[in-house]
């Protein structure tokens, strides 16, 4: 049987209107209104349906990995109720404000401490950080191949057969296991769990690691730091083109077209 | 040091951009702009990096770099670093840069900024200070490396100015060996597959007609489709319409689509995300039609109509025509 360990952030929802969030005093952080509720980070779901689309073809096993703190379980349950068989939560005052690089190393950890997997699966990037870098990351701690960017990952006896996304187009690619691919977008949005799954899943256990419990005795080490943050200025001076009917403002904006097209 | 990408047989249009984001670390660092080419059959690339500004180019010209491949352009990359040590190393943030980039940081047990619109140098340490979009561009960062040792960065496309060739410019170019005779590599690559794009590339474009999921259906995007044919131009769409099979999804502009920068874009149906606009707000003019008078796009487009896009495109397609006649 496959073991799939998929690495899933909660993250504020990143579809909230900027004008809700303010910054915090130290400049470190963007605050969501209160009382908004995290959601999964969109291509860690992608990564989790993924790993669903091997378990409905062969025998599986997917555990999500998640770390932060005060994580939000019924959010991260999701991942349950879409068919993941366990949840493992890393936990510590610890990992809050963690760079990618101290990130990877105590997911790196984790995955050390549940051995035995074969593929692992992370988002392409965080919707938070955007940074795209934990799953490197972790592939070169773990000293396994990464393959960046999948559409698709399919098993194919040894192997895994992964395409990958380039500017202009995709190309495929096999690689024996273990294997570390990161997830986009086109591999397909995670499967709706019904209203009982999401109703069972609330009651299953989870698994919760500390710090010490991950044998992470001393602070992890940074390697990047982040000075401030700031809110960029932007255009909001848009003119507004109307007209009596719509033949009158294609009038008007094919003139504005005249003009621009030439780079004016 | 930067990497030089090419695209094809030519300098990909990152790699001038990339030439002036580095002159301007350089010079306020006081040193010389390298660069790293690499490929296969390079021919005159190296003395075009030169003619662009470039003091010094590092060459490596070997079949197995023939086009990207993760595992050698790694493996070299790292070693080159580990030889040359310089200071600061910049990719494009393209999709060599965000696979190697991040990957190559952990090899070298180094700091990484990933998608950077602004570089600049700290006046007392010397360090990198890099500012990049966060929180889906709801916010910048601005970072530093912590060690004084190598600093990675990937920057942002379309953001710095392409460096101007200048013929008369000279400078040293250096080839280095591949010893690595190894040709076979964990992962290896089955097939590439181009996706078929009819038209005008969606990057080189000066006018993008773009649609989002206001436009509703792939039959839908044949008008926007045509309105781009006739300004000469491509069609681009927002990941919604690329999601819903609407079209391709090479036309993506985004965060994690393609940064486009186009003298118009024309935005359809589009709400106007940050992670939509991440890819088009350098474009010289943006025009928005959407029926939602109260949608982002109004604050970040030049020029916007309320309205439905249904009832605007037909006469907009019937003027163009009669104005390109
Ligand atoms: C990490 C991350 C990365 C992302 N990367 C990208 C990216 O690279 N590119 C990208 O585009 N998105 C990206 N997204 C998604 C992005 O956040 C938005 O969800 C998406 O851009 C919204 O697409 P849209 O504007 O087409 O759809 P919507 O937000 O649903 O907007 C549709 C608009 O169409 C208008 N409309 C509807 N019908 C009509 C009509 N008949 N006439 C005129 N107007 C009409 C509506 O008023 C509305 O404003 C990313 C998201 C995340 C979390
Ligand atoms: N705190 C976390 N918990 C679980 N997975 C994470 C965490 N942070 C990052 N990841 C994984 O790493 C990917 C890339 O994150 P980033 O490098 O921050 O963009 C995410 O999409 C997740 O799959």
């Amino acid at each position: 049987m496959l073991t799939i360990v998929v690495c899933v952030k909660q993250v504020f929802d990143p579809e909230a209107p900027l004008s809700l969030f303010q910054l915090c005093p130290e400049g470190k952080k963007l605050i969501p209104p209160p009382g908004t509720p995290p959601v999964l980070s969109s291509f860690d779901e992608n990564a989790l349906e993924a790993a669903l689309y091997i378990k409905d073809v062969q025998a599986a096993k997917v555990i999500v990995v998640s770390m932060g703190y005060k994580l939000a379980k019924p959010v991260l349950k999701k991942t349950l109720a879409a068919g993941a068989d366990e949840l493992i939560l890393l936990e510590d005052e610890q990992f809050e404000g963690l760079d990618s690089y101290s990130t990877a190393h105590v997911l790196a950890r984790a995955i050390e401490r549940i051995g035995n997997w074969d593929i692992i699966l992370c988002g392409r990037q965080a919707a938070d950080t955007d940074a795209g870098q934990v799953g490197a990351g972790i592939a070169e701690i773990l000293q396994i191949p990464g393959i960046t960017l999948a559409r698709k990952v399919e098993i194919e006896g040894e192997k895994v057969r992964v395409e990958r996304l380039l500017a202009d187009g995709y190309e495929v690619v096999e690689t024996a296991r273990p294997v570390l691919i990161t997830a986009s977008n086109e591999i397909g949005a995670l499967r709706f769990p019904n209203v009982k799954a999401l109703m069972a899943a609330q009651k299953m256990g989870v698994t919760v690691w500390d710090a010490a419990e991950l044998g992470l005795t001393t602070a992890v080490t940074k390697q990047t730091n982040l000075l401030k943050l700031f809110v960029p200025e932007r255009n909001t001076n848009c003119q507004m083109i109307s007209g009596e009917n719509p033949e009158e403002t294609a009038e008007k904006l094919t003139a504005i077209l005249a003009i621009k097209v030439g780079g004016n | 040091m930067i990497l030089a990408e090419l695209q094809k047989d030519r300098l990909a249009g990152i790699s001038a951009e990339l030439v002036t984001a580095g002159l301007k670390i350089a010079g306020q660092l006081g040193e010389e702009l390298s660069a790293l080419l690499i490929g296969e059959n390079t021919g005159n690339r190296a003395q075009e990096l030169i003619c662009l500004g470039v003091h010094k180019v590092y060459v490596v010209d070997n079949p197995v770099f023939s086009c990207y491949r993760f595992e050698p352009y790694l493996e070299l990359i790292a070693r080159i670093c580990q030889e040359i040590q310089p200071n600061v190393f910049l990719m494009g943030h393209t999709e060599v840069g965000q696979d190697l980039g991040p990957r190559l940081a952990f090899r070298l047990n180094t700091g990484f900024v990933p998608n950077c619109v602004e570089l600049g140098v700290a006046p007392e340490s010397g360090l990198l200070q890099m500012t990049r979009p966060v929180y889906g561009g709801k916010a910048h960062g601005l970072y530093m490396v912590n060690n004084g040792g190598l600093q990675i960065a990937t920057v942002a496309p379309k953001v710095f100015e392409a460096a101007l060739r200048e013929d008369s410019r000279q400078g040293k170019i250096t080839l280095l060996p591949w010893e690595n005779e190894a040709t076979s590599f964990k992962i290896q690559v089955v097939e590439r597959v181009e996706t078929e794009s009819a038209g005008v590339r969606l990057e080189d474009a000066t006018v993008i007609v773009s649609g989002g999921r206001g436009v509703g259906s792939a039959e839908d995007f044949a008008g926007l489709k045509e309105l781009a044919d006739t300004l000469g131009g491509s069609i681009g769409a927002s990941r919604v319409a690329v999601d819903n099979n609407w079209v391709p999804n090479i036309l993506q502009v985004g965060l994690t689509g393609k940064v486009v920068k186009p003298n118009v874009y024309i935005a359809i149906g589009i709400s106007g995300s940050l992670q939509h606009m991440a890819g088009c707000s350098t474009a010289k003019t943006i025009i928005a039609i959407n029926r939602d008078p109260e949608a982002q796009i109004f604050k970040m487009a030049h020029f916007g109509v309320v309205a439905d896009w249904r009832e605007i495109l037909p006469p907009l397609i019937e003027k163009c025509k009669a104005l390109s006649e």
